[in-house]
């Protein structure tokens, strides 16, 4: 790759296959259709969990599900592309949540390849899941940036 | 002796099979594609390629000074020290690669590798770009006290590398048994790259699947477990950069989290997924939980 012609070549190859594959098609940008969905591929990913309650964001592209168990738990369901990407949210991992318009709510995590994640609900259901997920934020840090 | 470089020589090969599959993909829905996971992909493979213009040269000098002072053998570049030299590399890299997943040192830098949820073509060229910090040449010194000229492992080590290419596709079922018996192949490299539990941490193999055989690391592909591709833990990003340096950053997080030498020694050197309480799973916890509760829905 010191040659510069082979390096502008490999530049141009690249453009040319991503545009190819836009240009044919074939994928079609994931989307959770129904609370099933999000359970199926949740679990596929924790299949140790159990699932109650399941909220869908109204356009398809998050859920998040309610987890059984000792420890609070929130699932999340969030399409990536074609696939999904799934996370099983316990204490520390959320650093804040907001409510934008009544329904638009907002999740900041703490991780650099996840860091945002958007969902529309019903007011009232993006209230109550906000509640759930506050009790996940990372409150050891806040404590350390109090004292 | 000059070797020539079998990667640039191969780069027109590739970008013609990743076309084909692409086209065969659309035809039959044997191969998936999604621009913005194959753009990643190749740019990944692009960057990897500008990063080693620097490690190749680093590792070369270092691979010559230890070759020059403290080999045993005078090894040559004959026929036999070609194919000697290719098995010898090919197990190194069995090595490497067994310690690129069960290090997190090495895995933050091999992680890159595994972090599409696709498996085609594209995902081969999707390489490290920090291979020489995280040091993976460490695993070739033997093959350099021995006696094999660095420049001879460099162009094996590429040749190895171009042979793994075209595995990375579902388009390829199984190949005659002899073949699968001996060659690392699309069926047992799949498995590699699956995350479901039974598949975690197997056929680590470059060319030859002998080495899984033989360390008990081989675990075939089951057609009724289709396999799961990426990481445990799926990235949520296509940006190159956070795809690079991700793990990277997840060990600097932690060690200065570290309250002590223990948990800094385990966060860089315990495998993927060790925590000083057991909060996260390493690959080995999934496999016993899975085992566990395959058992106990057998006995109901």
């Amino acid at each position: 790759m010191d040659n510069p012609w082979i390096a502008l070549g490999a530049v141009l190859a690249v453009a040319f296959l991503v545009a190819l594959n836009w240009w044919l098609g074939g994928w079609r940008r994931a989307r959770i259709e129904e609370a099933e969905t999000a359970r199926t591929r949740y679990l596929a990913d924790f299949w140790n969990d159990t699932v109650r309650e399941i909220a869908v964001d109204r356009a398809g592209h998050a859920a998040l599900l309610d987890i059984v168990g000792a420890m609070p738990a929130v699932g999340l369901v969030v399409a990536h592309g074609d696939a999904f990407v799934t996370r099983r949210l316990t204490p520390g991992n959320v650093k804040s949540t907001s409510l934008t318009d009544g329904d638009r709510l907002v999740l900041l995590l703490d991780e650099l390849v996840l860091p945002r994640v958007e969902i529309r609900l019903e007011p009232a259901l993006a209230a109550e899941w906000r509640r759930r997920l506050d009790a996940l934020v990372s409150r050891p840090r806040e404590l350390v940036q109090r004292v | 002796m000059d070797l020539p470089n079998p990667i640039l020589y191969a780069i027109p090969a590739f970008v013609l099979l990743i076309l084909a599959e692409m086209i065969y993909g659309r035809l039959t829905g044997r191969a998936r594609f999604e621009p913005k996971d194959t753009a990643t992909s190749l740019v990944m493979g692009l960057g990897s390629q500008f990063a080693g213009l620097l490690s190749r040269g680093v590792v070369l000098a270092i691979g010559l000074w230890v070759w020059e002072h403290f080999r045993i053998f005078d090894i040559g570049f004959s026929l036999w020290a070609i194919i000697l030299a290719f098995l010898g590399e090919d197990l190194a890299y069995y090595v490497g690669h067994r310690a690129g997943h069960r290090i997190r040192w090495f895995w933050a830098a091999h992680v890159i590798h595994h972090s599409s949820q696709h498996y085609n073509l594209s995902t081969a060229l999707r390489q490290t770009w920090t291979n020489l910090l995280a040091l993976n040449f460490i695993f070739r010194l033997p093959l350099f006290l021995i006696g094999f000229h660095p420049l001879l492992i460099a162009f094996v080590a590429a040749l190895n590398l171009v042979y793994q290419f075209w595995i990375h596709t579902e388009a390829i079922r199984r190949l005659p048994r002899w073949f699968e018996a001996v060659f690392n192949t699309p069926s047992h490299h799949r498995v590699h790259h699956a995350t479901n539990p039974r598949y975690l941490d197997s056929n680590y193999a470059g060319t030859l699947i002998i080495w899984d055989k033989l360390f008990g690391t081989f675990v075939p592909e089951d057609d009724a477990e289709p396999c799961r591709y990426g990481i445990v833990r799926q990235l949520g990003t296509f940006n190159p950069l956070k795809v690079a340096f991700h793990e990277w950053f997840g060990i600097v997080r932690d060690i200065v989290r570290a309250r002590s030498l223990r948990e800094l020694f385990g966060y860089l050197f315990g495998p993927p997924g060790w925590s000083p309480d057991g909060s996260r799973l390493t690959s080995d916890d999934l496999k016993a939980r899975w085992a566990a509760r395959s058992e106990a829905e057998a006995a109901e």
